[in-house]
């Protein structure tokens, strides 16, 4: 038989308020550039929605499954920060997922940034961040790397193995994997010792964004028809060297989705039908344990990510207005460090959230309507007014 | 295939007061240009028409008004002061508003005889009687193109004059289809009429492709180093000029360098300079009047950027204009203009403040004018005549076709 490797990701950014372009430089001393209130309710909305109900399905079958359901879970430091301010309750619960032993907490940059992109300093810090949060809350210390919107390319290899990572978790696109199966563990240009795991993007996306579509032909979507489907796409009937990727946004469960959509009741069917039928799930760092020895290189020059169909940085870099914003954010590295003023230099850090680039995206076809439905702005030219006003401000502040 | 289309319209350009001439004449061009004839009935004798071939312009003479009166337009069309715009005689003419469209009425009929035509396309409620007339008496289908609803020109629910709403209303009612020039106005048809969305078809405007560029290069005298925000449209509650002015206030206030052109006419002028007299801005605004051809391009051609203010604005050609001008251009959330050009800064008309800020921004950030230029460009290549008159013979075909 083979195996599945369940992976969710959490994430909610510290949204801007909004920074009027007549406020720059009137407020030397202290200047809040979050909106808090909105924040929060936001936060609540979810937790209430998706991240409670989530935790205790997953408990629930975990004790049903006498833990052969497993899976790995990774949340940004960020959303670990408005938990402990907001509801440190969900800390609690989350802290009993984990004491279960069947949940696998996943590294990542603390400020859930692409600063591996722009800044090698950076990048190291906020992975070592994001770490000593792991290990301070949940008392975890973090063995397989995720990097912001699964940001992966060759370069990155290196520093991520450095950092104490044994794999990371990548997409599965068709351009790197040139025809062969995302089943398989692959592992970094000549790094074997760093395994990638590849996302299965179709079976994953037929959850996280065709669940409640009834335009798509395969809906209504139900647990036997994705059990099928997922038996069709291993080679050979499956081996137990096989696992199918599923890795998505936390937030698929009851917030993306939601719970009248039956993706709960779809999620407990599926997982209890696969153990039943003799299918082993795994957390990311058993697949890489599974796989220690000698795996195919994936060779990965460009940029990859797990967004639109480019699957590259064109959600967040990709036209002119996010590329200033941007490099002139990073490019203000120096000053803010030397300025040794931890209120100036957290918000800096909070600027690099990858969701305020996101905002600024024009892909108006396709992809446009995922982009739609997670932007507060009217449109990414508002949404790249109020990020400038704000980041000029700052300027003006280092100056 | 429909061969022969009667349209019934008010103004043509160049004697026309705003867009619902400029639209007749981009329409009647591009149809034409397709093998269809048209014969366009019109109030009044308009000189230095342009002559296209498919075009038959059968001028009407309204005894009211006898005179070639470029006055007459203006004032009848378009009144601000829309609950006496019907009833009050005037003062050139003798003959109220609504006297004189059911006037046409009668002309359109007597004069359409000898015409042989398969559809009747009449263009807003001041060809509504004729175009009623015309269809009990030919039994042929009616389309009906809105440019623009009572609520549009009266700037809300309040001040619509009643007498005018009830003949748009018929209209509406009794036409075979309706043609809205954008989804807003659609919805306005809907919401405020009770039409059945079935019945109405979104046409968008475009804009005359010919003309090979809209800008002219001029940067001189009192504009030279000065950053220019355009308006252009008539001077009318509609317009929410008064909006625009307040604005005015916040970015000159930000920045002494900026100057605010008010490219247009109309009876809320003489308010408007006052306003911007209280506002004290008065050194900072400059009132052009009523411009066509090469001076509005030159207009276009001095501005940083175009800012749509309207209240309601069913299309606003205005803002394809500004974009062809290459200029970036910020549009009320209440237009359809902002249907189709994407590449734009919506803003709510009342939102001053936010107005203020948009506009300071796209005068501030060079990055953000030259993405803003470049998206809209994109937009424009929808916006064309030809896919317009292309959308409209498949709406004629499908009536006759039964």
């Amino acid at each position: 038989m083979a195996n599945i490797c369940l992976y969710l990701h959490a994430h909610q950014p510290f949204r801007l308020r909004k920074f009027s372009i007549f406020e720059i430089g009137k407020n030397i001393t202290h200047a809040n550039y979050f909106d808090d209130e909105i924040n929060n309710r936001h936060l609540e909305r979810v937790i209430f929605k998706s991240y409670v109900p989530t935790i205790d399905l997953f408990k629930d079958l975990i004790k049903k499954t006498n833990g052969e359901f497993r899976l790995g879970l990774s949340i940004s430091g960020v959303l670990i920060e408005q938990f402990e301010k907001q509801n440190p309750e969900v800390i609690k619960l989350l802290k009993s997922l984990i004491d279960t032993g069947a949940c696998e907490l996943i590294g990542e940059t603390h400020y859930h940034s692409l600063a591996s992109y722009f800044s090698e300093k950076e990048f190291r810090l906020q992975i070592d961040m994001h770490k000593r949060k792991l290990r301070k809350v949940f008392n975890s210390i973090p063995k397989t790397f995720r990097n912001t919107e699964l940001l992966y390319y060759n370069h990155l290899a290196p520093i991520i193995l450095d950092m104490g990572y044994k794999g990371v978790l990548i997409e599965g696109a068709d351009k790197v994997l040139m025809g062969r199966s995302p089943d398989f563990v692959y592992s970094a240009k000549n790094h074997n010792e760093l395994k990638l795991l590849t996302k299965n993007y179709r079976l994953s996306d037929d959850i996280a964004f065709r669940f409640s579509d009834s335009h798509w032909e395969e809906y209504p979507l139900n647990a036997s028809k994705f059990l099928s489907w997922i038996k069709s796409s291993l080679q050979n009937n499956g081996s137990d060297d096989q696992t199918v990727n599923i890795f998505m946004d936390y937030e698929t469960f009851g917030e993306h989705q939601w719970k009248e959509t039956g993706i709960f009741d779809f999620l407990k069917t599926f997982v209890l039908e696969a153990i039943s039928q003799g299918i082993k799930f795994l957390t990311p760092g058993e697949v890489i344990q599974k796989n220690k020895l000698k795996t195919e290189e994936l060779d990965i020059v460009e940029p990859l990510t797990w967004a639109d169909t480019e699957r590259d940085l064109s959600a967040w870099i990709g036209n002119d207005l996010q590329k200033d914003i941007a490099y002139r954010l990073y490019g203000l590295e120096k000053k803010v460090i030397a300025s040794k003023n931890t209120y100036i230099i957290n918000q800096w850090r909070q600027l690099q959230t990858s969701d305020h680039f996101y905002y600024v995206c024009t892909k108006w076809s396709n992809d446009g309507d995922v982009h739609k439905y997670f932007n507060p702005y009217n449109s990414p030219y508002d949404a790249y007014i109020n990020y400038m006003n704000i980041l000029r401000d700052l300027e003006f502040k280092l100056n | 295939m429909v061969k022969n289309i009667l349209m019934i319209g008010w103004e043509y350009p160049p004697f026309n007061s705003g867009g619902l001439g400029v639209a007749c004449q981009g329409l009647a061009d591009s149809i034409s240009a397709t093998g269809v004839n048209i014969v366009f009935c019109l109030p009044q004798k308009i000189d230095n028409t342009k002559k296209k071939k498919g075009i038959f312009f059968d001028f009407l003479d309204c005894t009211i008004c006898q005179k070639k009166n470029k006055d007459f337009l203006h004032t009848y069309s378009y009144s601000t002061d829309s609950s006496k715009k019907g009833l009050n005689k005037h003062h050139k003419t003798g003959g109220t508003l609504v006297e004189l469209v059911k006037l046409y009425a009668n002309q359109v009929l007597e004069n359409t005889k000898n015409y042989n035509f398969d559809i009747i396309h009449a263009h807003d409620w001041l060809t509504v009687p004729a175009a009623l007339a015309l269809r009990e008496k030919s039994k042929k289908p009616l389309v009906l193109h809105i440019h623009a609803t009572e609520f549009d020109r009266a700037g809300g629910m309040y001040s619509l004059n009643s007498e005018i709403a009830n003949i748009e209303r018929e209209g509406l009612i009794y036409a075979d289809k309706v043609i809205a020039v954008s989804h807003y106005t659609k919805e306005k048809i809907i919401n405020l009429y009770g039409i059945s969305p079935q019945k109405i078809e979104v046409v968008h405007n475009g804009i005359i492709s010919d003309d090979g560029g809209f800008f002219l290069d001029c940067n001189e005298g009192f504009f030279k180093n000065k950053k220019v925000v355009l308006f252009v449209g008539r001077l009318t509650i509609q317009k929410g000029v008064d909006w625009f002015l307040k604005a005015a206030k916040e970015v000159i206030k930000a920045n002494k360098d900026t100057v605010f052109l008010i490219v247009g006419d109309g009876d809320y002028k003489g308010k408007a300079i006052e306003l911007a007299n209280d506002l004290g801005i008065s050194d900072k605004i400059v009132f052009t009047g009523f411009l066509r051809d090469n001076e509005l391009k030159k207009a276009y051609g001095l501005a940083n950027v175009f800012v749509l203010p309207s209240v309601s604005e069913p299309f606003g050609i205005t803002a394809l204009e500004a974009v062809k001008s290459g200029l970036p251009v910020i549009l009320s959330n209440n237009s359809g203009a902002r249907e189709i050009i994407k590449g734009s800064i919506g803003v709510d008309f009342w939102n001053t403040k936010d107005m203020a800020e948009k506009i300071t921004a796209v005068l501030s950030y060079p990055k953000l004018r030259d993405k803003l230029i470049e998206d809209s460009k994109k937009d424009l290549g929808f916006a064309t005549w030809g896919r317009a008159a292309n959308e409209i013979i498949k709406i004629y075909n499908n009536l006759t076709n039964g």
